[in-house]
């Protein structure tokens, strides 16, 4: 597979007026590879946003490099073949459907193609009634929704999404998840950065986490979700004494045991006459996760002033 | 060139009360001028039009800088540059919209003059306004420049 976004070492500081610097990104790197959902974590401040800020060339980092789609960062040419939705949507004042052909003819699309797609992907994020709606009257998800459509509307072969889903209905999120899949399945690339951590489990193979400008923990989502050390061990026929925590549900003793104590506990359970049913690696969720990485002390370089 | 013009054509559209007040003025002026003893004097009415002809330079580079800083105030300049729009290009845009607007106020100038009954000198007080209003949109274009990085 081939890499489509890459951080190397990347560091971005912030001064202030009175020389104060702050540094956001602390030799971030990071590299997401072609056609697959790349999920970006981290609590307020990380540093989230200023790397998708970096990476579309909207500001240029301190320190490093990085590459988007192979070309260096804010190279417009390639913003062609990408689609961004930023966090806070803002659009211009006008109809969803001129709206949507104006951000796709400023990208270069050819007018009878601009026209035809706007429709097309206004329908897919289910605004096909509101077409010809003013987007100052929608409410913040319906804006979201148009933010969406501008983003997908000259097919891009790399989707970042900043919290693309934060303000959408239960109804819409799904149908976002759905749309996101489907291009995944289309061979599409998708950095998406979000807060909501459930949306994140389902859809994405890899996630990573900042904090506190630095990278703290990049993993596949199954693997990091299986990363627990506790094993349950579901037995019948066995009498409860002896295995300490254990509890009997539905006929069945239930034990959890640390992973190194899982072959002599199953061994304890034959000897005892029982019949092992399963073992199962205990998940976690990725909220767990996330709650046990931010508690860390983060990397005291990368955060306050210097 | 074509996400220029239309960058142009949005920020006409965006200004587009502010500019219909400005020639509402020059309209009111002209009617007043037609009205009044002024339009026989000469002198007067080219000192009053050359003054009414500086305002398109504070127009271009008021509209000019605010129109940068409110698409960065609220975020919609992200939409824009994270297409495969330059700084350069987004900039253009703008100071191609602001010489539209203008030259849309320049124009109705001279022509308010003619009506006025004052012919002759639509050229000489046509001119300044382009002149003028080709020193702001310089101005614009620096002071654009320099806000316009995002950090």
């Amino acid at each position: 597979m081939s890499c489509v976004l890459e951080f190397s070492r990347v560091t971005k500081e912030y001064r202030s007026l009175l020389g104060r610097r702050f540094r956001a990104l602390d030799s971030f790197t990071l590299q997401v590879q072609a056609g697959e959902i790349f999920g970006f974590l981290g609590p307020n401040g990380a540093g989230k946003t200023t790397a998708i800020h970096l990476a579309m060339g909207f500001m240029r980092p301190t320190g490093g490099y990085g590459r988007l789609l192979g070309e260096p960062f804010g190279h417009a040419a390639t913003r062609r073949r990408v689609g961004f939705l930023p966090e806070n949507v803002a659009l211009y004042p006008r109809r969803a459907e001129q709206l949507v052909r104006f951000y796709g003819a400023i990208n270069g699309m050819d007018s009878s193609h601009v026209d035809k797609r706007a429709g097309q992907v206004l329908e897919m994020v289910g605004l096909h009634d509101d077409v010809r709606r003013n987007v100052s009257r929608f409410s913040r998800g319906m804006l979201q929704r148009v933010g969406l459509a501008q983003a997908l509307v000259n097919d891009p072969e790399l989707l970042i999404l900043d919290e693309p889903t934060s303000a959408l209905d239960p109804v819409a999120r799904v149908r976002v998840r759905e749309l996101l899949i489907e291009s995944r399945a289309a061979g599409k690339t998708i950095f998406l950065s979000s807060h909501l951590l459930s949306e994140i489990e389902l859809l994405c193979d890899r996630v990573a986490m900042l904090h506190r400008g630095r990278l703290v923990r990049l993993e596949k989502t199954s693997e990091l979700l299986q990363a627990s050390e506790q094993i349950e061990i579901v037995a019948r026929k066995v009498a409860q004494d002896g295995f300490a925590g254990a509890t009997v549900r539905e006929g069945t003793l239930r034990i959890v045991v640390p992973a190194d104590c899982q072959r002599a506990t199953v061994e304890r359970i034959w000897n005892a006459g029982g019949e092992v049913i399963s073992i199962i690696p205990q998940r976690r969720s990725l909220e767990e996760i996330f709650l046990e990485v931010i508690a860390e002390p983060g990397p005291g370089s990368a955060q306050g002033d210097q | 060139m074509k996400p220029v013009v239309l960058i142009a054509v949005n920020f006409v559209r965006e200004q587009r009360w502010p500019i219909l007040v400005m020639l509402l003025w020059v309209l009111l002026l002209a009617f007043l001028g037609l009205s009044t003893e002024a339009a026989r004097q000469r002198d007067d009415l080219l000192f009053v039009f050359k003054q009414v002809a500086v305002y398109v330079v504070a127009f271009s580079v008021f509209f000019g800088s605010s129109a940068i800083y409110n698409d960065r105030r609220s975020r919609r300049i992200l939409s824009v540059l994270s297409k495969s729009v330059p700084r350069q290009g987004y900039l253009s845009g703008l100071v191609l919209g602001i010489t539209i607007a203008s030259a849309i106020y320049c124009f109705a100038l001279p022509d308010r003059q003619l009506d006025s009954g004052a012919v002759g000198f639509p050229s000489l007080a046509g001119l300044v306004p382009y002149d003028l209003s080709v020193s702001g949109l310089h101005a614009g274009w620096n002071r654009g420049a320099a806000v316009l990085d995002l950090s």
